[in-house]
């Protein structure tokens, strides 16, 4: 039985973590694992089982928020979902296989490499609009502008191979995953921002599923720190949903990029 | 033409079942801090747990059906592996 000390440090960093989260198009549980190790001092198994489950309320909140906005795009989700639930088992039955800190480096140049990517290029391109959205394509409304326009999907493999990693770095370390897959979406696939974030933030609920179930199976999950994480993370992913419609795209893009290389560097120096 | 719009069910399903989850959880944390509950604490606990981890497969539950209904055969392919390596991973946790 944890200390109700510890259960409010839980809950506070769950506000904070869902905030970031919900404006961002993450689940928040890169904030919430090295808050857990170094607040708390959770073993890194235990800090990833109470994340990954707060994860899990966070994605579904968030997009049942954003359900029926148009900016879901539900078959190229269903696509790479199978990439992101093949990652998060393999994720899962591999984690005691490699330690900790190997993962948290190779986890580290991952991030710094995609976050150098985004900076690089800064903002939407506009590419010539395609006829048809083809299959997986769609079309994008913006809410401020009141514009929208025709995308197609480009570079498929590259989306699955990202959500693939995504899913299994999302059962290995406790997050989400949109830090790698939201990236990659939007640079190589030709997926709006926004629909990128909406998308991934879909995925997201079943993959750390696969992933938290193997935690839970383990016995690894503390449960009244897990509840005060995901009271938290409910309350913060709220009013984080609302930051982001006021937010533009080029400084949600600037925000995404700052959090990747400080997560980075975190986890570069836990790892060494 | 798919017989009903899937994204406002996807909403409904996963809204419900996140505050359902985070009610159960709500009040098992409560429980938890008083004595002589500790019992009835792990179980609304436990309950809460087990609905969040169903919300997301509910989710793909619904539009398997969606897309059987639609005939859609490429996605109700997708979905089931989806739901496939989901049951895998609850094997694999608890065998």
């Amino acid at each position: 039985m944890p200390s109700p000390v510890d259960a409010l440090m839980t809950f506070s960093m769950g506000i904070v973590s869902g905030l970031l989260g919900g404006m961002l198009g993450l689940g928040g549980g890169v904030f919430l694992v090295p808050f857990l190790i170094l607040g708390l001092g959770l073993k890194f198994q235990a800090a990833a089982a109470i994340s990954l489950f707060a994860v899990i309320a966070t994605s579904s909140a968030v997009t049942a928020a954003r359900a029926g906005r148009d900016l879901i795009n539900l078959r190229l989700g269903m696509v790479l979902e199978v990439a992101t639930a093949a990652g998060g088992l393999t994720g899962g039955l591999t984690a005691q296989m490699l330690s900790s800190s190997t993962l948290q480096s190779l986890f580290s140049i991952l991030a710094l490499t995609i976050a150098i990517a985004v900076l690089r290029r800064p903002h939407d391109e506009i590419l010539p609009q395609p006829a048809n959205p083809g299959l997986l394509g769609g079309i994008y409304r913006d809410e401020r502008t009141g514009t929208s326009f025709t995308y197609r999907v480009q570079r498929l493999p590259f989306g699955l191979a990202a959500s693939f990693l995504a899913g299994n770095m999302s059962s290995l370390l406790g997050v989400g995953g949109g830090i790698i897959k939201v990236p990659v979406l939007v640079t190589w696939c030709g997926v709006p921002m926004r629909v990128a974030a909406a998308t991934s933030a879909l995925m997201i609920g079943v993959t750390a599923v696969s992933g938290g179930v193997i935690y839970l199976g383990r016995g690894a999950l503390i449960y009244e720190l897990a509840a005060a994480a995901i009271i938290g993370t409910q309350i913060g992913s709220a009013a984080g949903l609302r930051l982001s419609a006021r937010t533009h795209t080029r400084k949600l893009k600037t925000m995404l990029s700052v959090v990747l290389i400080a997560v980075a560097l975190l986890m570069l120096i836990r790892g060494s | 033409m798919h017989p009903f719009s899937l994204e406002p069910v996807i909403g409904t399903v996963l809204r419900v079942g996140t505050r359902v989850a985070t009610a159960a959880l709500a009040i098992g944390f409560i429980l938890s801090l008083m004595p002589g509950a500790a019992a009835l604490a792990h179980a609304m606990l436990a309950a809460g747990i087990g609905v969040l981890l169903f919300t997301p497969v509910a989710r793909v539950l619904v539009s398997l059906v969606d897309f059987v209904l639609g005939r859609d055969w490429l996605f109700v392919v997708l979905n089931t592996i989806v739901l496939l390596l989901v049951g895998s991973a609850f094997i694999a946790a608890f065998r």
